[in-house]
């Protein structure tokens, strides 16, 4: 039950940053303060009024409609509460997140959930480009929480990656979880090439065999289950099957030898993931 | 009072508790009968904080439904007089008995308080090749061993509880006294949250405070030894040939006098062999808890 809804009135030829538009940021503000925030449209200011419209009061929960995928920076550094976008994201939706809930019922553009930290952000759709990945000028990506796309991620997705679990699933595009530090990638669809590459420690599990992954990685052998038991009620319907317990149910890859081999790549080798 | 049925007869007294500090863990393996061989060999020497640190006991069995990881477990209680002892205890107990024990695993069973190292510093047995896992707001640790991976989670809470909590079975013989004990133990252990820390259960050395050597702080319970009627001042009728005590330790005072009162209705349901029910103190100087037997029995 949302508190406060947002819903685009018309869509804007420009993006539209709409940082200010968390649940804690309006918590205690008066309906007509929210309608005077000012966003910027191209080169000029324009009141958040004349762009949306407003029912109900500021709370816990906070809906935004967009009228298209042009609303950059939703849920961006957030920490509390929940914001749900019904409808397509910008780029850099839960940027920052710092706790709370960001649920996107469509899809998101680049660089969701980059340098977030914790809370939970939640696709629907597909996402974009360097999913969970560092922010402008930043070493590390995302530190921390979860993120989850329900459909497929673009390239680069998890790359940094410092902590936290990544749940994609669709498929993934090229260089999933390229120089990952540390934390944990899945993917139950496909990876796409140079899966891995440059990783540090850290997890990626796929189930199946992807395009390609660095030849600076060992094969580790066949390898069961164990602490993914943990994962188990998080990763849902997609691995419904493929981590029942078998002692063989996974190949282990250790890389990259290129930066001490402490990461890991599971493949599922169960019969039909070839 | 006496059990009209049955004509036991319950002392009007009481068993004396003390405040302690405890905490529980998870431990799970392939299958249940080496979850069980790991949770009874962590819990084995562990029936008095007198001379083991810690009281420790198999609360349950666990179901693979009911376990982080999926598999079969056990859940066990420690307790123990301070913070400090529990988590020495712990940590001892968990690196000998749990991390040696093929396939198991560690878990926390209790959250809050102060947080006890479980996998915290356990980890550095990898020697640098021990894995970070954060799931769900919780760390756990991946370390390498010769059959796979010990998973531990870093740390388990830690609560306020009671020890101590006691009832004596005086009976006309020793089969007797021993097969009564085994049905209240058998009773008291379907109750959660309390163990009977002592081998089955079951005390046959009960103990009274201080000794005629200065060394000893506690010594043979001589008000309640049958070999020793007629030279003490003793306790016990002419018909009385055995007595053996039952030892509960619980989270809270109601887990202790529940499972107190469970035990001794199944020591009043075995039969006319037993004599009478009375219970272990200090004289009610030294512990804060109180279980007067005829208030758990009304």
């Amino acid at each position: 039950m949302s508190d406060l809804v947002l819903t685009q009135l018309a869509a804007t030829r420009q993006r539209l940053d709409m940082t200010p538009f968390t649940p804690e940021r309006l918590a205690d503000m008066a309906p007509q303060d929210i309608a005077r925030i000012p966003l910027a449209v191209g080169n000029r200011k324009v009141e958040a009024g004349e762009l949306f419209r407003m029912e109900g009061r500021p709370g816990e929960t906070l809906t935004i409609v967009p009228a298209r995928a042009n609303l950059d920076h939703l849920g961006a550094g957030m920490s509390r509460g929940r914001l749900v976008v019904e409808g397509d994201a910008g780029e850099l939706a839960g940027a920052g997140l710092a706790g709370g809930h960001v649920q996107v019922r469509g899809s998101a553009g680049g660089r969701a959930g980059a340098g977030m930290v914790a809370g939970g952000l939640d696709i629907a759709g597909h996402c974009g480009d360097c999913l969970g990945g560092p922010l402008t000028g930043n070493t590390r990506g995302m530190a921390g929480g979860t993120i989850r796309v329900r459909g497929n991620a673009g390239h680069r997705a998890g790359e940094r990656l410092r902590r936290g679990l990544v749940i994609i699933d669709g498929d993934a595009g090229d260089y999933l979880g390229a120089n990952l530090i540390a934390g944990t990638i899945t993917v139950a669809g496909r990876a796409g090439a140079w899966c891995g590459s440059g990783m540090r420690r850290g997890t990626l599990l796929l189930a199946r065999q992807p395009a390609s992954m660095p030849s600076t990685f060992n094969a580790n052998g066949a390898w069961p289950p164990g602490f993914l038991a943990l994962y188990r009620p998080l990763l849902g319907d997609p691995w419904h099957g493929v981590l029942e317990g078998r002692d063989d149910s996974l190949q282990r890859h250790l890389g990259d030898l290129a930066e001490g081999g402490q990461g890991e790549l599971l493949i599922a080798s169960a019969a039909g993931n070839p | 009072m006496v059990d009209e049925t049955q004509r036991i007869a319950i002392d009007d007294t009481f068993a004396e508790a003390f405040g302690m500090k405890a905490t529980r863990i998870i431990v799970t393996a392939m299958d249940a009968q080496w979850a069980r061989r790991a949770g009874d060999t962590m819990t084995g020497f562990a029936t008095s904080v007198i001379g083991c640190g810690v009281e420790a006991g198999v609360e349950r069995d666990m179901a693979a439904d009911e376990t982080p990881d999926g598999r079969p477990g056990v859940a066990i209680l420690l307790f123990s007089v301070s913070g400090t002892e529990l988590a020495k205890q712990l940590e001892r107990r968990v690196g000998q008995c749990i991390l040696t024990c093929p396939t198991t695993a560690v878990f926390a069973g209790m959250e809050g308080g102060e947080p006890l190292p479980l996998g915290k510093n356990l980890r550095f047995f990898g020697d640098g090749w021990q894995i970070s896992k954060v799931v769900a707001d919780k760390r756990y640790w991946r370390i390498p061993v010769m059959d796979g991976e010990f998973l531990a989670e870093e740390t388990t809470g830690r609560c306020k509880a009671v020890g101590g909590g006691n009832f004596l079975v005086l009976a006309r013989s020793q089969e007797a006294a021993l097969r009564a004990c085994e049905a209240a133990v058998a009773a008291m252990r379907r109750l959660p949250n309390v163990i009977m820390p002592f081998p089955g259960g079951i005390v046959r050395s009960g103990s009274k405070v201080g000794s005629k050597y200065k060394a000893l702080m506690a010594s043979t319970n001589d008000a309640y030894c049958p070999s020793l009627r007629g030279l003490v001042d003793s306790r016990l009728n002419p018909e009385v040939r055995a007595v053996m005590e039952i030892v509960v330790n619980g989270l809270t005072p109601e887990d202790v006098s529940g499972a107190m009162r469970a035990g001794m209705e199944a020591v009043m349901d075995y039969g006319e062999d037993i004599l009478r029910i009375s219970a272990g103190n200090y004289g009610g100087n030294l512990g804060e808890f109180h279980f007067h037997l005829h208030e758990i029995m009304t």
